[in-house]
């Protein structure tokens, strides 16, 4: 009964809502890559958007939402998103980048909710969603028909392998996914409450994008079950690099990153001891530079984003950024930041930061900004 | 070797946190130990040592008697817990101490599925001294012994007749295990105790707690999560929208009757938390600490005021209100130490921050 109304009132809220576009030069061509565009979500003034904008800040368009959002699926090659609730959400909202159409919302199917995170398929037949199948307990990708004329209907859900699934990519071979099943069981009767701290067992799965088959399941040691699996990135040299959560007493301090191939052992980085500390156990966003060959992992906690030379596992460096998260490609060993406290910087491994947005008190960028 | 003091000073633009307005006590971590969380840790574990003996004294004479005893003790031992289950940090995280004396909320009902096959299989060895802290957290804490005490069998609320020694072996056991776990807590905070002494004696080189801004940051954490857990966790789901949509079962401790006596204990541990910390602000925000504490009280003599049994008090819609009113009072109070408390002490609760994803 409850999320019979949570649905509605989700859908009524959309309905009255109209995204504005705005007119700027460049618009023809979304996707170009001499001038790509960014997508994240926010909560502005009270209201709760999905922006489309570029590196140097400015705003192409401005999706409304009845509630928080998180991350995005993307198809930049037909110019679509879909920006997904955060977790318990049970909403979707599919845009053009363009805005040329009227955004459409999707709801989360009866006993599911969404986690956050999804990816399209290379040939925009299919887009997948991370799930929970809450009264189950049992993480699942829900897939939708994003063909033409498809209305993103969902038509079936494949299992995870896991419970908790939280962010999901698709490797360059265009049809295997990496689901990091988190492993922390919730219920949305109590949001984002842990209910499993004792038996949690993240992994990492690789899932066929199109039957559904578990082609292979990687989990950390057993002395790190509480080491919670959540936000990936590519590098150029195909290995999948992950960022975690510790869930366990902050007087342990195990790595928080670490990059891994299908068929071997999973990698883990500490990176300095004292840069490890102020990470504060949580890592919030993971992104590779354009080139894949520097990657970022933000910490919101311990207001810092670290970089990792993505062929050693080198750490390479640290900037500091109050409740930074959102993390970006920008150029070789440049990314654009973006921070709970309304700002928006550039910044690397080997360069200071500079600022393009000051801090807003209205504003809040949400954990994650991705390029199109 | 990569030398950690080049590798910090590379590309750091700090954008400031909010400087503190109000003095962090130059002893916080003591003053919290000392006036708060050692007594609090210390009563549990006492409460549970007469929970133990009241069990073992009453399963010895058959549960002849009336079983008030029993009763008296579970009660105090669930207050008890009240008083300690926000300082969720610490020796509490260690080790799965907090799931082993409460696992809860159970929403697959992980508790009832594994107690009753304990009791189903009445095996000697799970209910030998010291045995149950390796079984599965769900049958070893208070929320189990509840259920054998008050629903399956319900040793102290059904008719005597059936042979219920198993399910007062395993009661004990359970008792034995919850006072245990308890006497651990208060060894870990204790001045000998290693999270004790980092706590109450923050210092540069110290892994855990470099400052009493540090110590600040993790009690502010313990206040604001546990007022969102009261209100998030204990109350709105069992509320639900309306009177129709109230549950009952949802609620922690209902088979005793120990819901909201225990959210009052609850919210009056969080005050007693507070004021240990004698936090004093600057003159134009000294209303801080008072309304909050206010609130707080309020909160708690409108739980406290409720003397009816919980059954009634959802289906009757002045109680409803009553409990949803003591819902939107933590939810001010809530507000108070995120947006107010949190910052004058230099403490910064990030949009990303507070609620991880």
């Amino acid at each position: 009964m409850e999320i019979d109304r949570r649905r509605f009132l989700t859908l009524a809220t959309l309905a009255g809502l109209s995204p504005s576009v705005i007119q700027a030069a460049g618009r023809g061509s979304p996707a170009a890559s001499d001038h790509p565009l960014y997508v994240a979500a926010r909560k502005a003034d009270g209201r709760y958007e999905a922006v489309v904008l570029d590196a140097r800040g400015h705003e192409r368009q401005v999706v409304p939402m009845p509630a928080r959002g998180h991350s995005f699926a993307l198809d930049p090659a037909r110019g679509r998103a879909v920006v997904f609730g955060r977790q318990p959400g049970f909403f979707a909202v599919a845009f053009r980048i363009d805005g040329a159409q009227p955004p459409v919302a999707l709801e989360a199917a009866r006993g599911r909710h969404f986690f956050g995170h999804g990816v399209y398929l290379p040939d925009g037949s299919r887009m997948l969603a991370t799930e929970n199948d809450y009264e189950a307990g049992r993480g699942v990708l829900g897939v939708y028909d994003a063909s033409r004329g498809g209305e993103y209907r969902r038509i079936g859900e494949f299992e995870t392998g896991g419970i908790g699934p939280h962010e999901v990519v698709l490797l360059p071979d265009g049809k295997t996914l990496c689901v990091a099943n988190g492993g922390i069981l919730t219920h949305p009767d109590y949001g984002k409450l842990e209910l499993n701290l004792d038996t949690m067992r993240p992994s990492l799965a690789y899932i066929d994008a199109y039957d559904g088959r578990l082609i292979d399941r990687v989990e950390l040691s057993p002395d790190l079950h509480r080491l919670s699996i959540r936000h990936l990135a590519q590098a150029s040299d195909g290995a999948v690099w992950f960022g975690c959560q510790h869930m366990g007493p902050a007087s342990e301090r195990p790595p928080l990153v670490g990059k891994h191939r299908m068929g071997h052992t999973p990698e883990l980085f500490a990176g300095p001891p004292e840069v490890l500390r102020n990470c504060r156990n949580y890592i919030g966003s993971v992104a590779a530079d354009p080139v894949g060959q520097v990657i970022a992992t933000s910490s919101p906690v311990g207001n810092q984003i670290v970089y990792w030379d993505a062929a050693t596992g080198r750490s390479l460096g640290v900037t500091s950024l109050a409740d930074g998260c959102g993390v970006a490609p920008l150029a070789p060993a440049k990314f654009l930041v973006n921070s709970g406290m309304g700002a928006l910087v550039q910044a690397g491994p080997a360069s200071s930061m500079r600022s393009i947005t000051a801090p807003s008190a209205g504003v809040s960028w949400d954990n994650h900004f991705r390029r199109l | 070797m990569f030398k950690v003091k080049q590798w910090l000073s590379i590309a750091v633009v700090a954008i400031a946190p909010w400087s503190a307005r109000a003095d962090v006590p130059a002893n916080l971590g003591q003053r919290l130990a000392d006036g708060y969380a050692r007594p609090s840790m210390a009563k549990l574990a006492e409460q549970a040592g007469l929970l133990e003996q009241a069990l073992t004294t009453w399963c010895q004479s058959g549960g002849q008697s009336d079983g008030k005893h029993v009763q008296q003790a579970f009660a105090g031992t669930v207050q008890a817990w009240a008083g300690v289950e926000f300082l969720r940090f610490g020796p509490l995280v260690q080790g799965n101490r907090y799931e082993k004396l409460a696992f809860w909320p159970d929403t697959r009902g992980v508790m009832q599925r594994q107690v009753r096959a304990i009791l189903a299989a009445a095996d000697p060895a799970v209910v030998a001294p010291g045995a149950l802290a390796s079984r599965s957290v769900a049958t070893q804490g208070l929320p189990a012994l509840e259920y054998v005490l008050y629903g399956t069998p319900g040793l102290v609320v059904s008719a005597p007749g059936k042979d219920t020694s198993y399910a007062c072996s395993y009661a004990v056991a359970v008792a034995g295990n919850i006072a245990n776990v308890s006497t651990e807590l208060k060894q870990a905070w204790s001045a000998e105790g290693e999270f004790g002494r980092q706590f109450t004696q923050p210092s540069a080189d110290s892994d855990l707690y470099r400052s009493q801004q540090e110590v600040a940051a993790e009690a502010v954490k313990a206040l604001s999560t546990g007022l969102q857990f009261a209100r998030d966790v204990k109350l709105l789901p069992v509320l639900g929208e309306s009177m129709k949509a109230a549950r009952k079962q949802r609620a922690a401790f209902w088979r005793s009757g120990q819901t909201v006596p225990a959210l009052a204990a609850s919210i009056n541990g969080m005050v007693a938390f507070y004021e240990a910390g004698d936090y004093h602000y600057s003159e134009d925000e000294s209303w801080i600490g008072s309304s909050l504490t206010d609130e707080l009280h309020r909160a708690a003599q409108a739980l406290e005021s409720l003397n009816q049994p919980l059954t009634s008090l959802l289906e009757d819609e002045a109680g409803w209100r009553r409990l949803s009113l003591a819902g939107l009072i933590l939810k001010n109070a809530k507000d108070i130490v995120d947006q107010h408390v949190a910052p004058a002490l230099g403490v910064t609760i990030g949009f990303n921050a507070l609620d991880g994803d």
